[in-house]
Formats: structure tokens, sequence, C-alpha cells
């Protein structure tokens, strides 16, 4: 029986199509990194013909090899060097990550108390409808003068801009809550607070998430515009003493590390969210 | 199967005839709907419906007729403007763990495993767990739902997530079960299998059944009466009695001259409720 020579089976077709489809992805991803690096390569040599060909001096725009230099110079010493990135970072992103956990906190809890009581949503939507339209880093100068030159001004403004894409977020995603799962939950004599951990915090956290994805960024944001307007340390301060020297190619490394830290920081949201939430990619809310 | 029978020890023997104890009375119920125009819409008028203890009870309408607006009072879910519901002799004034709901769609919540959903009825409203957990084992076994206890809905097909629906709401070992359309999404195969399963489930559990449906063929397959209700404002027209004998089997009842003849007279009943 063995010996007979067999059409492939439809088992034989669908292993094969999976392994093709597997390969087929494989050979995407390795043609996306492909463009992604040649893309990067273009920008750069672009931007080398740019500053030799117009002859831009290195205090309006530095050649990518001074930036990189700059870089260098921040990242290859010791982790406890004043002269390096790896302190004023940690300042910034510690600061950054404890008022974003105070500001998402802040947010969470009272978006969830509007969308649960009316009458906390109509006393409070008007406050958040103005300070939602106020271009919240022109508070900056306020926070500073209230939390001093120190770590407690950039955490409130961290909070502060945190706290607002949580509670409008938190607040839609609640009232979003499929009416049948609310209804389910009625039918089973739950309490207010069993229908609100069961059912519409976890329909509401695709909204959550996105919140939070908001958030860390704009908690960074928020710390280096409070590191600019006083600080003794962090990314902020060393953006400003480059400033201050037109040294164009070490703000620039700044700048590139702090874009890094940012897309890590949302990176690590969006992984958190794809381990905790795995329903939504189904096709369900 | 102990545990989800209903206990019927010291019922008389007078049970078997026709004076048994109804467990759902409702009475003169008139349900009245705002509109946005303005205009309010009188949903149901003057509904009087007896459910005998045990009994499956099919109501069938068409569209708009209030069928599941009467399920939602029974439910618990609204109040009536007008009328009496009584279940086991008590008012009914709120949601209860004496009755069981199914809608429409299964309400799955996609987060839990299917266990942690069937549980939910038991996890909720300050009860616990332990006792149910062996007559809940026992009903999943019965629904066919063994090995997919941890699972997630997501992972289900359509008729055994309504099976797990089910399920939960028999959780509570209920007195009253309320379906609202259960296999309306389903496709008719499917439906047709999920009737004979819904059958097999409660000739297992003997509840009190009140189903809410628009396809004729089921109600009479399930029902041991079958309510025909009359489009907007909802009043029952006819309540008629299926004699078929059970377990009834898809491909003995459809073709059954009784099966037929009532299919007949429900559907003449609906079309000429159709004009005015």
């Amino acid at each position: 029986m063995t010996d007979i020579p067999h059409e492939p089976t439809a088992f034989d077709l669908i292993a094969a199509s999976a392994v093709h489809a597997h390969a087929r992805r494989r050979r995407e991803r390795i043609r996306n990194i492909g463009i992604g690096i040649a893309g990067l390569l273009a920008l750069l040599v672009l931007w080398k013909l740019v500053v030799v060909g117009l002859e831009v001096p290195p205090y309006i725009l530095p050649a990518p090899e001074g930036v990189f230099i700059a870089l260098w110079s921040g990242i290859a010493v010791a982790p406890a060097s004043p002269l390096g990135f790896y302190l004023p970072l940690w300042s910034t992103l510690s600061n950054a990550l404890l008022g974003f956990l105070i500001g998402a906190s802040l947010g969470l809890f009272f978006g969830s108390l509007m969308a649960e009581f009316r009458p906390v949503e109509t006393a409070l939507m008007p406050y958040a409808f103005a300070l939602q339209s106020l271009p919240k880093v022109a508070i900056a100068p306020l926070i500073v003068i209230w939390c001093g030159f120190g770590d407690g001004s950039k955490v409130a403004m961290a909070a502060l801009l945190a706290f607002f894409p949580m509670l409008v977020n938190t607040f839609a995603g609640m009232r979003a809550t499929d009416l049948e799962r609310i209804e389910l939950m009625q039918v089973l004599s739950a309490s207010r607070f069993e229908t609100y951990r069961l059912v519409k915090l976890p329909s509401a956290a695709p909204y959550i998430f996105a919140g939070l994805d908001m958030g860390i960024v704009y908690a960074l944001l928020g710390t280096i515009v409070a590191e600019f307007l006083g600080a003794q340390e962090g990314m902020g301060v060393v953006i400003t003493k480059a400033q201050a020297v037109t040294d164009v190619a070490g703000v620039f490394a700044v700048l590139l590390v702090l874009g890094l830290s940012g897309i890590a920081l949302h990176l690590i949201v969006r992984g958190t969210q794809r381990s905790v939430i795995h329903w939504t990619d189904r096709g369900q809310l | 199967m102990p545990g989800f029978v209903q206990s019927n020890g010291q019922q008389p023997a007078t049970e078997q005839d026709a004076r048994r104890t109804a467990l759902i009375a409702a009475t003169g119920i008139v349900k009245i709907y705002p509109t946005v125009s303005g205009e309010p819409v009188l949903a149901l008028d003057q509904v009087n419906l007896a459910v005998a203890d045990g009994e499956f009870v099919c109501l069938v309408g068409p569209s708009g007729c209030g069928k599941s607006t009467l399920l939602r009072l029974l439910a618990g879910l609204d109040r009536a403007d007008a009328g009496h519901f009584s279940l086991a002799g008590r008012p009914i004034d709120g949601p209860s763990s004496e009755v069981g709901v199914v809608f429409q769609q299964a309400t799955l919540l996609p987060w839990f495993t299917i266990w942690q959903n069937v549980t939910l009825p038991v996890r909720v409203g300050g009860r616990t767990l332990v006792s149910r957990e062996a007559p809940i084992r026992e009903l999943i076994r019965i629904a066919g739902l063994q090995g997919f206890e941890n699972k997630f809905p997501y992972e289900l097909s359509g008729g055994m997530q309504q099976r797990a629906a089910i399920v939960r709401a028999l959780a509570c070992d209920p007195k009253l079960l309320l379906l609202d359309e259960p296999f309306g999404s389903l496709d008719a195969l499917t439906r047709e299998k999920m009737n004979a399963e819904l059958q097999r489930i409660w000739l297992a559990s003997r509840k009190t059944v009140v189903l809410i449906t628009h396809s004729i063929d089921e109600a009479v397959f399930l029902g041991d009466r079958v309510v025909v209700m009359s489009p907007r404002p909802g009043r029952i027209i006819r309540d008629l009695a299926v004699k078929l004998p059970r377990p009834r089997l898809p491909a003995e009842t459809f073709g059954h001259p009784e099966h037929i003849e009532l299919a007949r007279e429900i559907r003449g009943l609906l079309e000429g409720g159709d004009a005015p």
C-alpha cells in the first residue's frame, strides 16, 4: 500500500500552502527591512549632498557624520560620566514614566467615574473640554512656579499631558460598551462594580491602550518642556546647553536618542496590548 | 441527572391533569414605548399568558409584534405599564437568578474562556461557584462542549457559542429559561441541529422554557404549546397545543401530519394578521 505513488491529498496541499505562506511572509519582512535601510541610506546621502553642495555651515545644519560623532561621544562613555547621555536620559525617562503612571491612573479613574455616573460627567465635562482645548504646554511655566525646578515639575507636566488622552479614551471606551453585554450583567443581577470590572473595563481596553500609547509619548514631551524651563538634569538640559554654544550636531544627537526612546516606549505599550487584549484581532471587540 | 433537574418530589398526583400549577402568570400586560417623534407606541395590549411548570412554550409572531418586549418584561429588564406578572407566585420586579436568559447573539465575553463565561452567573451577585461546579460540568457535557472549557469564544463555531450561552443561562439552576430567537443568526442546517440539541438539553433538565422565534417550524418542533401573536399592538391571537411525541426527531417530525397541519394553521394566522 505504501508503494503506490499517490496524488497529493488535501492535507498535503494545506501543509504545503502553510509553508509557502510562512516563507512568503518571511521574504516580505526581509524585503521591507531592505527598503527601510535603503531609504535611510538615501536620506543620509541626500543630507550630505545638501550640506556639501549648498555649503551649509555646521551651526545651521551639521553633516550626518558630525551628528554621529556627537552621538558617539554621548554613548561611548562610562554610564556615570557627566558627559554621557545616560544620566540625563535616566532622569528624563524616570520622571516621564512616573508622571505617566500618575496621569494615566488618574485619567482611568476620572474617565471611569464620568462614564459611570451622569452627574460626574455633567460636572466635569465642561472643564475637561476647556482644558483639552488649551495647549497644555502653556501651563508649564505655572507648574514650574508651583512645583519648583526639581523633579516635581517634570513629573507633574508628564502627568498632566498623560492624563487627558486616558480620561477621554476611558470615557469613550466605556460608553461604547455593547448594550447586550450590559443587559447580560443586569439579567445576572451583577452589582455595578462587577459590571464595571468584568464587562465595561475589558470592553474599553482597546480604547484604554490607545490612550496609554498616546499618553506615554505625551509624558515624554511634557518632561522635556518642563526641563527647558529650568532644571538641573535631563535631556532637555542637554539640549539647552548644546543650543547655548550652537552645537547643532549635539542637539540632533539628543533628538535622535529621544526619538528612539519614544519609539521604544510606544513598542512596549503595543507589546503589552497584544499580550493583554488577545481577542480584538479575531474580529471581535 | 441530579443537581439541575427541577425537584418535583412533593408534587401531588393531580399534577398530571390540566390543573398544573402555573409558573408564570401574566395578566393584562400593557407596554407602551415612547418614541422620538413623541407619538407613543402600544407594544403590548392586554396580554394574558400562563405557563405551567416544566412546559416548553414558543411565542411566534411577525417582527415588531412585541414578543421580544414580552420576554424583556419576563426577564425583569423592563417594567410593564399595566398588568401583573408573577413567577412561582411572586411578582417579577427585576432580574432574578430564577430566570436564565439566552439572547439572539451568544453574547459571550471574548476576554473570558468558555468555562469563565458559563460560570459567570455563579461568580457575580454575591454567589459562589463551589456548589454549582459539578452541575455546570454536567451541563457542559450535555451540550457537547467538553474539551472546550479553556478555549476562547472566538475559537468556537456560532452554534457552539450559542450552546455555551444556553449552558450559561442554566448555570444558576433557574426555574425559567427565556430564549429570544437564539438561533436566528445561524444558518438553516445548523439551526435545525441546534433545535434538536436544545430539545435534548431541555429533556435532560426539564426547565420551564419560553422561546421566541419567527420560524414556524422551529416553534412547532420544540413547543408543547405555540402561542401566536398579532402585529402591533401585540396581542395573543391563538394558543395551540402541540401533541407530537418526544423526543422529536427532525426527520420524523417535519413530515408528520400534525406538524404540517399546525404549521399551516399558524402560517394562516400570521398571514391573516398582516391584512387590516
